[in-house]
């Protein structure tokens, strides 16, 4: 029945040249960023670069712009990431598990509140947010970040978790129970390293959208030494105005990371997506 | 009903934690700003905007100050021009200000130092010499709050046309300081014909139309009622109503239905001037005057311009924009309030304001009346000596809104988006 | 927190479509399954973070608060404003036009894409893996690439000149085409993710029932339309209500290409909410917008729940 037949073989050639018109962009920064400044509006857009240069490249390291070092950046995004995954694993699966082992009414509330709160739009609360960070003094820090996207991405972890753990037979907590394990070891050495799947994805979902959040990082750590990627690439973009070999420099750094990432674990990512939309 | 009570009764559980919280948040209010003194860092921040990478006049005087108080580090924050308004407005109102930084003098605009003093997130300074200092001749109230500075200008400068005369007249145009308008427009096909356009404009930068509708209101606005902002303000006046401001707004659609400006004019950024001046593509932009000096650098020298006023309409006196309104301003947060205090005198120092008008290429503060002004002047001399000047308007409107609605409703009118009408009334109404 | 909706919003819908969350299980006692205090820190940060933020902002939106200092309650004055005042209502039809543009564009061609790369091709593992690439990408960044495409020497007119068509379009400052280029923008970066939603939907089509419908002589057509699509009625529900919030939303796209350019035709709530905020300090009317916002995300993802179910009941 679905045999490889003719029609197959144009759509074959259709899919493949809209996969490639899609990733024209990509090609048009990769051959600008390897151009000197001159060619960028002398030659074509998508031609491969006549005299290839790496100092669009070396000129980022020097910090030319005042904009703060891309490595800066770069740690800034990796430390704020990293923090906010630990944060909604470990307060995520704390949570979602007593949710789903608990028969109590409260539980089954505060579990509902999770999921209420996947619907309530977040806009509306990031005004008030920035207010009490600001008096706390954590607009311009790290800390504040950690703790407003763990807040705001708890209600994806708890109920990406809870799905987990209810489809978790509890013999296995029964019999740590009856070998003398208290609820914390029997939760850290038994039932955590069972959730690895979740995990994996809480993490690629909630890293992702941390990685790549602009708007609170814009109003968060706009002018700190803490500026995220995002943010650094928008103001490096605005000093550099149309310097696009410098402006795809950088933005091609930005984003080497995540591709890395990608290549080595596109299943897991689009499984992440597909999966974490459908448990 | 019970329904309702088990609500209101799981609203009161969650709402206890969330109190506590908002708590702890109003508590943390008044901690910030102190002063240790004697004791404070000697390391501050100071950030600034800037157009052009050749701009350095921000950081020669942070150097001139390093130097003559060692130990003391000034870290420089360099922003993009487009976005600084907005950036800095932000930080400074999000309590993440650095402690030094350029603004705006008066309340019209986003980054102006009237609307960040009105929170009490300036420092005050109360030096009477300070005050005597500032700018003979311009109304000293943009520069203070509370009769406290707040802002110190850095230098005086001409908001008019930053002009290449040799190109123009290579290229057979000719634009004088008593050109009108309908001079200059009836030059632009000739000047098109060759490649060139006898004016940049960045029309995606509500700043760069916001200046040259300014600088025609000079003259058709201010001119003839110089204390037209006075009248606004008590009401006696409109935008709308006024004939000289849908005179200064048709005036920029003149010259961009006549192709003054650069192909795709109304799209460009700062980089169209910048890149445009250097390159020769275009002969002049509307800028504060040290513009000029930065791109004279930057072409190694061979550019060499002029500072022109904005040729008025005809029938229409023609005035220049003079104005000191670029400021620095220092944070009510900061922990060494001394040593910003001191830095933000160093710009009305003598050594301090030579540095900064050398290297902007500006008008030092209070310059003698009978100072050789740079050469790039000439052309404006005889109309700054004849007093045929205003100032800048905005520094007197009561917020940044008015003058982002004039920007951005400038590049609409330019698009054919709205009318000059469409545009006074968004003004009017953004007053309050 | 642009971004966070999206997705987070998806695995709600999700509740709904799927299934019910089965409740605890019938017997349990608490021993060795965790203390109730474990739940605490995450309830606390959530409420606040979530809860009482939205709560206070819901407050702020019938004052004049300017962020600081003391306010007044203005009523509904903040709202009236909205609609009184031409640019600000533009905003909100901009963001309408980007949202129901987003979700019409995303999803056909995201759908197309997928039953494309469903079975058969030989390269669907590749094609799949690239198209979804630019979903992992920031926002930000990959605007930039598009600013240079569309920007008047860029690689748009570049060729529209080399194949002869002299074009001095300059696409971005143009009031007609600018929210058309932002709208390109944010359908190439979500084709991918769309995509991946309808191919996990239809993983659960068995080939058998589509082959059984070809044999009683169903055209291809019939054959989507009464088998394949019910049964990936769950992805489309979870696709369209998806696509529709984030385009409702959009914000770095606006910010990156056009900054709400030229005069304003781009301008989005989103974007009015940060400048009316953090620009002009009228906490009260940004609040107000961001309420604004806040209903239209949640009564159109409800609207959209019960459209998709309907459907659903009637094909199936």
């Amino acid at each position: 029945m679905f045999r490889y037949r003719k029609t197959t073989l144009v759509i074959e050639i259709l899919m493949i040249l809209a996969a490639l018109v899609m990733l024209l962009p990509f090609w048009i920064m990769l051959v600008a960023a390897f151009k000197p400044g001159e060619d960028i509006l002398t030659t074509p857009a998508i031609a491969p670069p006549k005299h290839p240069t790496l100092t669009n490249f070396t000129a980022l390291m020097s910090d030319q712009t005042g904009q703060g070092s891309i490595f800066q950046a770069l740690a800034s995004s990796v430390a704020i990431t990293v923090g906010s995954i630990l944060g909604l694993v470990v307060l995520g699966s704390l949570a979602a598990y007593v949710f789903a082992r608990s028969t109590q009414r409260w539980s089954t509330r505060a579990y509902y509140s999770f999921v209420v709160a996947i619907i309530l739009p977040t806009q509306l609360g990031t005004l008030p947010l920035y207010i009490g960070a600001q008096r706390l003094g954590l607009v311009g820090t790290p800390w504040g970040m950690l703790l407003i996207y763990t807040g705001v991405l708890l209600p994806l972890s708890v109920f990406l978790y809870a799905g987990f753990f209810r489809a978790l037979p509890r013999d296995y907590e029964e019999a740590a129970s009856l070998d003398g394990a208290s609820a914390l070891q029997v939760f850290r050495h038994v039932v955590f390293p069972l959730m690895a799947p979740a995990t994996g994805t809480v993490a690629i979902l909630a890293g992702l959208i941390v990685w790549n959040d602009f708007f609170t990082a814009l109003i968060f750590l706009n002018g700190s030494s803490y500026q995220t990627l995002p943010v650094m690439m928008y103001n490096f973009v605005g000093a550099l105005v149309s310097q696009w070999n410098l402006i795809f420099a950088v933005v091609i750094v930005s984003m080497i990371p995540i591709l890395i990432f990608y290549v080595f674990a596109q299943k897991r990512f689009i499984q992440g997506y597909a999966g974490g939309l459908k448990s | 009903m019970t329904n309702h009570n088990r609500a209101r009764r799981r609203l009161a559980t969650v709402a206890i934690p969330m109190a506590a919280g908002l708590l702890l948040a109003a508590c943390g209010g008044d901690s910030g700003g102190s002063s240790n003194n004697g004791q404070e860092p000697q390391t501050i921040s100071f950030a600034f905007g800037s157009a052009n990478p050749n701009e350095h006049y921000f950081q020669d005087a942070a150097k001139g100050y390093e130097k003559a108080h060692p130990g003391v580090k000034i870290n420089i924050q360099k922003l993009p021009a487009e976005s600084y308004a907005t950036a800095i407005a932000t930080r400074v109102q999000g309590g993440n200000a650095p402690d030094v930084f350029q603004a705006e003098s008066g309340s019209g605009q986003t980054d102006a130092v009237g609307n960040f003093a009105k929170g009490g997130l300036l420092i005050q300074i109360s030096d009477p010499a300070v005050r005597a200092a500032l700018p003979k001749g311009e109304d000293p109230s943009q520069f203070l709050y509370n009769d406290k500075v707040v802002g110190i200008p850095i230098a005086t400068a001409v908001n008019g046309i930053v002009f290449n005369d040799e190109l123009a007249k290579q290229n057979g145009v000719n634009v004088t300081a008593t050109s009108t308008l309908d001079d200059v427009i009836n030059q632009c096909a000739a000047a098109k014909a060759k490649g060139k356009a006898i004016f940049g404009l960045a029309g995606a930068i509500p700043a760069n139309t916001g200046i040259a509708t300014m600088e025609f209101a000079a003259s058709t606005v201010y001119g003839p009622t110089p204390d037209w902002d006075a009248q606004r303000k008590a009401g006696k006046v409109t935008f709308a109503g006024t004939p000289g401001w849908t005179a200064a707004l048709e005036s920029l659609k003149r010259l961009n239905d006549s192709k003054c400006f650069q192909p795709g004019a109304v799209g460009a950024g700062f980089d169209a001037l910048t890149n445009g001046a250097g390159q020769g593509k275009i002969f002049g932009f509307f800028a504060p005057s040290g513009a000029a000096k930065s791109i004279m650098d930057g072409a190694g020298g061979h550019v060499k311009l002029v500072v022109l006023p904005m040729p008025a309409p005809a029938g229409t006196k023609t005035y220049a924009s003079v104005s000191s309104d670029i400021v620095v301003a220092g944070s009510a947060k900061t922990k060494s309030p001394k040593l910003v205090e001191d830095f933000m005198k160093y710009f009305q120092t003598p050594e301090g304001t030579k540095i900064v008008a050398d290297a902007q290429g500006t008008i030092p503060v209070n310059a003698a009346e009978n100072a050789t002004l740079l050469p790039q002047y000439a052309t404006v001399e005889q109309t700054i000596k004849n007093k045929d000047v205003r100032g800048f308007g905005t520094v007197n409107w009561p917020n940044g809104k008015v003058y982002d609605a004039l920007g951005s409703g400038a590049t609409g009118v330019l698009t054919g988006q709205k009318t000059p009408e469409e545009v006074l009334k968004q003004m009017d109404a953004a007053w309050g | 927190m642009t971004a966070l909706e999206g997705q987070t919003t998806a695995v709600a819908d999700a509740v709904d479509t799927a299934k019910k969350p089965a409740g605890p299980q019938a017997s349990s006692r608490l021993i060795a399954y965790g203390h109730w205090w474990w739940a605490l820190p995450a309830l606390v940060l959530m409420g606040t973070t979530i809860y009482l933020s939205t709560a206070a902002g819901a407050f702020y939106a019938f004052t004049d608060w300017t962020g600081a200092g003391p306010f007044n309650f203005v009523g509904l004055a903040n709202f009236t404003r909205i609609f009184q005042t031409p640019e600000l209502l533009g905003s909100l039809t901009n963001t309408l036009i980007l949202a129901f543009g987003f979700l019409v564009f995303t999803n056909v061609i995201g759908l197309l894409f997928a039953l494309a790369l469903n079975r058969t091709l030989k390269t669907r593992y590749l094609l799949r893996t690239l198209i979804f690439m630019p979903v992992v990408l920031s926002p930000i960044a990959v605007s930039f690439i598009w600013k240079f495409i569309f920007s008047f020497d860029g690689a748009l007119n570049q060729f529209l000149r080399s194949i002869g068509i002299d074009s001095q379009t300059d696409w971005l400052a143009s009031p007609k085409l600018a929210l058309g280029c932002i709208l390109v923008v944010m359908v190439w970066q979500n084709i991918g993710f769309v995509m991946v939603t309808y191919l996990a939907g239809l993983a659960t089509v068995p080939p058998e029932l589509e082959e059984a419908a070809a044999l009683d002589g169903a055209g291809n057509w019939r054959r989507f339309r009464s088998v394949t699509l019910p049964l990936i009625q769950p992805s489309l529900a979870i696709a369209t209500t998806l696509t529709l919030i984030q385009g409702l939303r959009v914000f770095d796209q606006v910010l990156a290409l056009t900054g709400g350019g030229p005069s304003g035709a781009t301008e989005t709530l989103a974007t009015q909410v940060y400048k009316e905020t953090f620009t002009y300090n009228a906490f009260g009317a940004g609040a107000a917008m961001a309420l604004l916002l806040s209903v239209l995300i949640l009564g159109f993802s409800i609207v959209q729940q019960y459209a998709t179910r309907d459907r659903s009941q009637i094909g199936g």
